[in-house]
């Protein structure tokens, strides 16, 4: 079950002899191996007579054991030694514990109490250590509860470990998993030892016409055996199988769980009846379970592959394939096995020469992209918790040190040092046990707010919320930020205090070295994290400060597929649309494109010049959208050279482009393009293209890479076109406008789908949606740290400055200035400030790699970066320091000495 | 701090301690043999933790109850076992503690507090 063998106890022995950990070293070195040995066999009897279930219940058994075992152990010591302590005057501390387990409880309790009430005396000190905790511990609870259901936990298929994407890679066009073709599939599903089952999937998308409104609804076209592949059952009907998988067959389509819900209520009879889909009949015959993974960001419905005899083509390359690894066989070995069987299909057919095989992990193919920006993020967040513990240990500390004068008295009066330690440990649990408590609705909340923020830019963000592991890793937390800032200090406290101040009766000025340092690192840190920050600001900025090569403004855009109809019938549909829509008084003019920039779909080829004979792979790439003669006035595309009507052709006149500048650049460096020909087109008989007119660049996919080269061809002369987007331009308020796109279509044609309605520039913002979440979480954090190490600093020059109020009056009684004593004060504090700053930029240097992958326009050295940080904190540390110099240099000296 | 001179006027044994050495009366041990025999000499109602048992074995050592046995585990065993003997030491207290429990027995009859007299 767990990935035990049946008659060992692997990881569960793993988990006792951690355990072990927790008795006293003497039992361990006597009789660690033996207990382990008999763990063992006790498991094994336990696993041979109740199941696996068995041998977990004896192992939560045994490990409880061992808690047990390690207290009464240790506790029983000091009893039998039978020595007896008064209570050292420690007025209301329990009496030395009994070996009784209810001993020790009551004892504990007994300890909380006290710590509780000696706490609530300077109830400020609890308020502003549990808040600093508080706002650390959420912060990282709701982070890691983020990490942990989006990357962490394993997808929802059996075995998912086993499930391996496989592409092909295509470094003629850049991609790093590249489609297969159909013959690839083929070749892999028969012949491919490494995998048990192989399945292929395609995206589609259809339009669903009979179950409310007509909508565009996005699915797979999946092979015979994707579905057994994946292993995962229909939640009512049946899943698709190879016989569904032919041209010839019925129709058929599965539906996912929210679809069924959403347009059929939810209602088994659905399954048998039939729908509308993409214009045909389908017979709905099964429904999936709600916690099916999706295949990619939508899933409504699963279709059969039915390739028709054009996408079985040797080039066309459309299908992904989801395999499932043999039994026995990894990741490496699958991969060899398949580039084999992919290089001697290649040997036929030398387009596929350069491409190999790539495997990856489906769950790795799932989260890869968000991964290392999720653990950038929870790298930053700790840092933050480190940054609240210091914080907190200088303040426990400062406590210690007002309070020595108290434990000084309770040790002189017999109090043991351990019952000193067990008091200040007990105060420090309390605290980290408020700050987790608060922690944990800071996590909730910070949790929500991510899912609002991140809903379209987290893979698996559905699963998003905090649950047992994420408290489990709160509790976690507390505990370590307790033993962090409480632990340490306690033992200090006990130590260095004592002696001292009794004798001194505290006449010298403490020691505040652990203070400083504590500072010190707070600074430290602090700078590493708006380094970070800083950097990905400035690449937000100059990301939002990009050129689209259009102008969004007032532009409305929305998906529409076209009629089924002739390609003379679907021109008049564009015709019309557009004539209605220009009739309306707020719009000022009105496009269609195939494609539309901020939107995935592109579709590219390639391109040569006419003079030329290339091989495909030494072709410019090219990218080609169908666009009607509006679309570039109402995109606000400028035209630099030529006509802006690609429209006014029809199918019979030679073909004709607008093309953009990094085209002709691509082509004809130098030269103009009006009046040239290119030929379009990735295979032996590529189409001569005209180019009739020369446009601006526009970014496609992302404000951060370079213009790609593109072609406008008229609709009339490309056919394929089955959908479109409407572009709309408007003197007014787009969104105004959707009410009146979506009547105006349903008068033309009531079956046509409007969707995925957004203006330019809400596509353009989704785009930056990523790097502005990622900037936002990271500054945040970079803030909350500069904040908490700027109020470290300000609390260790206070406590200096009530140290010495003695020392400084005494230099005022014998004529120091107090502008003197003042800038001694900003002098200090600033020195403490500085040497954190140093060492934080030191480390920063080291880390600062890790935003490499997100900067844009700015070097991990700008200097713009580095010396703003540091100004920064010094300011923010310089302001911090006023109020302790002001209080310092108002000391009045009689008063100072008379306080004696 | 052994007892070479256990008397009855030590404290009582421990159920555990004693079921452990009556275990080991019969011969030497291993850890899981005695969790087996603790259990069944007490017609299961004494189920002992691993962790607690080796604790209480390393007391009942250190107190020279029993020792290491010179018995080592075989070439097919587990060799991360180990192996208890009983010490005399050991007997003397566990006849003690049976000498008390025979106290409390006649205590018990005396009370016609013995199982199944009731009247």
């Amino acid at each position: 079950m767990m990935g035990d063998a049946p008659d060992r106890p692997g990881l569960s022995a793993l988990f006792y002899r951690t355990a072990l950990l927790l008795l006293p070293a003497s039992l361990r070195r006597e009789a660690g191996r033996a207990m382990e040995s008999t763990f063992a066999e006790g498991w094994g009897a336990a696993r041979n007579t109740g199941g696996w279930l068995g041998g977990l219940r004896y192992t939560m058994k045994e490990m409880a054991d061992v808690v047990r075992t390690s207290v009464r152990v240790r506790l029983r010591r000091p009893a039998r030694r039978g020595k007896q302590h008064p209570g050292g005057g420690l007025r209301g501390l329990s009496p030395l514990p009994s070996t009784s387990v209810e001993g020790v409880i009551g004892a504990i309790w007994m300890d909380l109490r006290v710590s509780a009430r000696a706490l609530l005396k300077r109830p400020a000190y609890l308020a502003v250590a549990s808040l600093t905790l508080a706002g650390g511990i959420g912060a990282n609870a709701a982070m890691f509860a983020v990490v942990n259901s989006v990357v962490l936990r394993p997808l929802a298929y059996p075995d998912a470990d086993e499930l391996v994407m496989v592409h092909y890679s295509l470094p003629r066009f850049g991609f790093e998993r590249g489609p297969l073709s159909y013959h690839n599939f083929k070749a892999l599903e028969s012949r491919a030892r490494g995998f048990s089952s192989i399945g292929a999937v395609a995206s589609t998308q259809r339009t669903l016409v009979g179950q409310g409104h007509p909508r565009q609804i996005r699915g797979w076209r999946v092979s015979g055996d994707l579905f057994a592949t994946l292993g995962v059952d229909a939640a009512v009907g049946r899943y698709l199988v190879p016989v569904d998988d032919d041209l010839r067959a019925p129709r058929v389509v599965v539906l996912s769980h929210a679809l069924w819900v959403n347009a059929f209520g939810g209602d088994e009879g659905a399954v048998g009846t039939d729908v509308r889909l993409g214009g045909q009949r389908h017979t709905v015959v099964g429904v999936m379970p709600a916690d099916f993974p999706p295949l990619g960001d939508e899933d409504q419905f699963w279709v059969p592959l039915a390739l028709d005899s054009d996408e079985m083509e040797r080039g066309s390359n459309l299908l992904q394939g989801i395999a499932r690894l043999a039994d026995g066989v990894d990741l490496r070995e699958a991969t060899a096995d398949a580039a084999t069987i992919l290089a001697d299909e290649a040997r036929t057919w030398p387009e596929d020469a350069d491409r190999a095989a790539v495997l990856t992990p489906r769950h790795e193919y799932v989260v890869g992209s968000v991964r290392h920006q999720l653990l950038l993020l929870m790298g930053a967040v700790g840092v933050v918790l480190l940054v609240a513990c210091a914080n907190v240990a200088g303040l426990s500390l400062t406590r210690g040190t007002q309070r020595a004068q108290e434990l000084a008295v309770r040790t002189a009066l017999g109090a043991p040092r351990g019952r000193l330690i067990r008091l200040l440990v007990s105060e420090s649990l309390i605290v980290a046990g408020v700050g987790a408590a608060l922690g944990a609705a800071v996590a909730v909340s910070l949790t929500r707010v991510v899912a609002g923020w991140g809903a379209a830019q987290l893979p698996r963000q559905e699963l998003l919320s905090v649950d047992a592991s994420a408290l489990l890793f709160l509790t976690v937390a507390a505990g370590g930020c307790a033993v962090l800032f409480g632990v340490i200090p306690a033992f200090t406290a006990v130590r260095s205090q004592i002696g001292r101040t009794l004798k001194d009766g505290a006449r010298t000025a403490p020691s505040h070295r652990p203070q400083a340092l504590l500072a010190a690192a707070q600074v430290a840190m602090a700078a590493v994290l708006l380094v970070g920050a800083g950097l990905l600001g400035r690449s937000l900025a100059l990301l939002q400060e990009e050129d689209p090569g259009f102008r969004p403004d007032g532009v409305l855009s929305a998906f529409f597929a076209l009629p089924n109809g002739s390609p003379e019938e679907q021109i008049g549909f564009l015709d019309d649309l557009e004539g209605r829509l220009r009739f309306h008084p707020s719009v000022e003019s009105v496009g269609v494109s195939w494609t539309l920039p901020f939107v995935p779909g592109e579709a590219s080829t390639k391109a040569m010049r006419d003079d030329q004979l290339l091989a495909p792979r030494e072709r410019t790439d090219l990218y080609v959208t169908p666009v009607t003669p509006g679309f570039f006035r109402a995109m606000g595309i400028a035209v630099l050279d030529g006509a802006t009507v690609p429209g006014s052709h029809s199918a019979d006149d030679p073909p004709v482009a607008v093309v953009n500048q990094a085209l002709v650049d691509a082509l004809w460096p130098g030269e103009d393009g009006v009046g040239r020909t290119f030929l379009r087109g990735g295979g032996d008989d590529p189409t001569p293209t005209r180019v009739v007119g020369v446009v601006e660049n526009m970014r496609t996919t992302s404000l951060a890479e370079a213009a790609k080269p593109y072609a406008y061809v008229p609709f009339a002369q490309n056919v394929w076109a089955d959908r479109a987007f409407v572009v709309v331009r408007t003197s007014g308020d787009p969104l105004v406008l959707i009410s009146t796109l979506r009547s105006v279509v349903r008068e033309l044609d009531p079956t046509v789908p409007i969707d995925r309605v957004a203006t330019m520039s809400a596509r353009i913002g989704d785009s930056l949606a990523r790097p502005r979440l990622r900037t936002t979480l990271v500054g945040a954090f970079a803030l909350l740290g500069a904040l908490l190490a700027v109020l470290g600093v300000y609390g260790l020059m206070g406590l200096m400055v009530a140290g010495r109020t003695r020392e400084i009056g005494v230099r005022m009684a014998l004529g120091a200035d107090r502008a003197v004593v003042r800038r001694d004060v900003v002098r200090q504090g600033l020195g403490v400030a500085a040497a954190g700053l140093a060492v934080g930029l030191i480390a920063a240097a080291l880390f600062v790699r890790v935003v490499d992958a997100y900067l844009f326009g700015v070097d991990r050295t700008d200097p713009v970066t580095w010396v703003g940080v540091a100004v920064l904190l010094l300011s923010a540390a310089l302001l911090a320091l006023i109020p302790p110099a002001r209080r310092a240099s108002a000391v009045d000296p009689l008063v100072a000495l008379r306080a004696e | 701090m052994t007892r070479d001179d256990p008397t009855p006027s030590d404290a009582p044994l421990t159920p555990l301690s004693h079921a452990i050495l009556l275990a080991l009366a019969d011969g030497d041990l291993h850890g899981y043999n005695i969790v087996q025999e603790v259990e069944s000499l007490s017609g299961g109602t004494l189920r002992t933790g691993t962790g607690t048992l080796y604790a209480a074995l390393q007391r009942m050592a250190g107190d020279g109850l029993i020792a290491d046995s010179d018995t080592l585990p075989g070439p097919d065993e587990d060799q991360r076992r180990k192996y208890y003997r009983i010490t005399e030491a050991g007997r003397a207290a566990a006849r003690a503690e049976a000498a008390r429990l025979q106290r409390v027995l006649a205590i018990a009859a005396r009370k016609d507090l013995l199982p199944g007299t009731s009247r």
